[in-house]
């Protein structure tokens, strides 16, 4: 559980097209990175596999996003339990000023998920699947944002995979951490790949190499032909860059011998 | 990386490529005077080749720290991480090269104690092939070049051919003179030698395949 397959996406703020023409598989309980350039629209990808863009006026999609062969965005699709399914890790850790406990039981309340006494053994499950239950368990009234930020990105994790989803999707979440602090995420990211489906996005290459089963090369490139090319974008016809990826493929292979010039540039630093 | 940062690596790389390309002329040099001394007989040479196999021995080492530090600080990816592997690997290929220099110049030490004057052969011509598959190799490896690369591995087979001829040619000497058989074993180990120099000049052009293309092939088959 927790397969996705997304073909031919394009993606538009108002007239600006961000995406284009993205088709991937990201299979189930496996680490796949998303690596590029800042501005190619890995974020905006992100976000469309829970439909955060929908918060955003005036953006639109084509193509189509299938979660366990559902599209999920057709007519009728459920966008809460979608983004119960589809959870997301943020490069800041994002607690709200409550207590430890009031912040991972938070998504299990909203959703009325559990009674009293299996909420409280479904916090401290969450907490552990975060691997931070023996840190907290004597200061689960304490205030969440008392901690450290490892300490609260890793309450974010357990506060995510408390709703029980199935896909964990990660937006640099190490990008505002100490070394130390990082490796320990990553242990934890490939620790939740036996149970959730990983989708991260990072510029570490390292990290990306490190933990990932499958990397996705994304960058701006110029649009297909028969991309719709939209007039009033102040853009030469025909050099209209928009995001797409580029190369996929298995993380070892990408990072000894990626086939695709552009990836060999980027991930050697030679890029831009 | 900024592009500063990104020159200065790409100056190391150039630096690590000389620093291999020359121990490369080093090692072809030990081979070469090895065989010159053996033919000229000449034991105070015979003695400095012997020699001068620590200095290489040394300066191997000293690029395979090269090639350690940069895979430390660089953490090399792709086309970047292949060249500094393959940079390892040939070095540790050169200095198996020089070593059979060494072998033959302690071989030529051995045959000066025997005073019959020694029918070299074809040894001569097969220290040629063998020296031209380096020359090819140590060009393949400096300008990338996949089809000189690939030329050297080819070449391989006329060398292995000539070393048969030779090993027959003296094997018979052998059994047609009895006298024969001490000066003939060291001559087939000096064969021998030379035939492993042209296996890793393959090995060096297999290399130079790996590091442009990421392809891993045995070539000398
Ligand atoms: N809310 C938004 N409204 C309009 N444009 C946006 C919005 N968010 C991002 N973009 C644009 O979309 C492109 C991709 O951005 P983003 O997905 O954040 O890239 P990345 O995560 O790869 O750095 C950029 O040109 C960015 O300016
Ligand atoms: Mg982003």
């Amino acid at each position: 559980m927790g397969n996705i397959t997304v073909e031919h996406l394009n993606f538009y703020y108002g007239s600006k097209q961000a995406l284009s023409d993205v088709s991937i598989e990201i299979p189930e309980q496996q680490i796949t990175a998303l690596i590029g350039p800042s501005g190619c629209g890995k974020s905006t990808f992100l976000r469309c596999l829970n439909r955060m863009n929908d918060t955003i006026k005036g953006t639109r999609i084509e193509g189509r996003i299938l979660l366990d062969g559902q599209d999920i965005y057709a007519s009728g699709a459920n966008v809460v339990d979608l983004r119960r399914r589809v959870g997301m890790v943020f490069q800041r850790p994002n607690l709200f000023p409550q207590s430890v406990f009031d912040n991972v039981a938070f998504g299990p309340r909203v959703l009325g998920m559990y009674r009293n006494g299996d909420l409280a053994d479904a916090v401290e499950a969450s907490l552990r699947g975060a691997d931070l239950w023996d840190e907290v368990k004597d200061k689960l009234r304490q205030d969440a944002l008392s901690f450290s930020l490892g300490q609260q990105q890793r309450l974010c994790i357990a506060r995510v995979i408390a709703v029980k989803p199935q896909v964990i999707l990660m937006d640099e979440p190490c990008s505002a951490l100490d070394p130390i602090t990082t490796l320990k995420i990553e242990d934890l990211m490939r620790e939740l790949a036996h149970d959730y489906t990983i989708v991260i996005v990072t510029h570490n290459m390292q990290q990306a190499a490190r933990v990932s089963d499958i990397t996705a090369m994304m960058m701006l490139a110029d649009a297909p032909v028969d991309a719709p090319v939209d007039a009033s974008v102040d853009a030469p016809a025909g050099h209209l860059k928009t995001g797409t990826i580029i190369e996929v493929g298995e993380t070892k292979r990408i990072f000894t011998r990626p086939t695709d010039q552009r990836t060999e540039d980027y991930v050697t630093g030679r890029y831009g | 990386m900024t592009a500063s940062v990104r020159m200065q690596f790409e100056k190391h790389l150039g630096q690590l490529n000389e620093d291999v390309l020359q121990l490369g002329s080093q090692a072809r040099q030990a081979v070469a005077r090895a065989v010159e001394v053996l033919i000229a007989g000449d034991v105070e040479a015979a003695r400095q080749v012997i020699v001068d196999d620590e200095a290489i021995n040394r300066r191997r080492f000293e690029i395979e720290r090269e090639c350690y530090a940069l895979l430390v600080t660089e953490q090399p990816m792709a086309g970047d991480m292949r060249v500094i592997v393959a940079a390892l690997i040939v070095v540790t290929d050169l200095e198996r090269i020089a070593d059979h220099g060494k072998k033959i110049a302690k071989i030529c030490l051995r045959m000066m104690q025997d005073l019959r004057p020694i029918p070299f052969g074809d040894i001569p011509r097969l220290s040629q092939m063998a020296l031209a598959m380096m020359d090819r190799a140590l060009r393949a490896y400096a300008t990338r070049d996949l089809v000189e690369a690939d030329a050297v591995c080819k070449a391989d087979d006329q060398v292995d051919a000539l070393y048969k001829q030779t090993f027959n040619v003296v094997l018979s000497r052998m059994l047609e003179d009895p006298r024969m058989i001490g000066p003939g074993t060291q001559l087939i180990q000096v064969a021998h030698e030379l035939e492993r120099v042209a296996d890793r000049a393959t090995n060096i052009g297999e290399r130079v395949i790996y590091s442009v293309t990421g392809e891993l092939a045995e070539l000398n088959v």
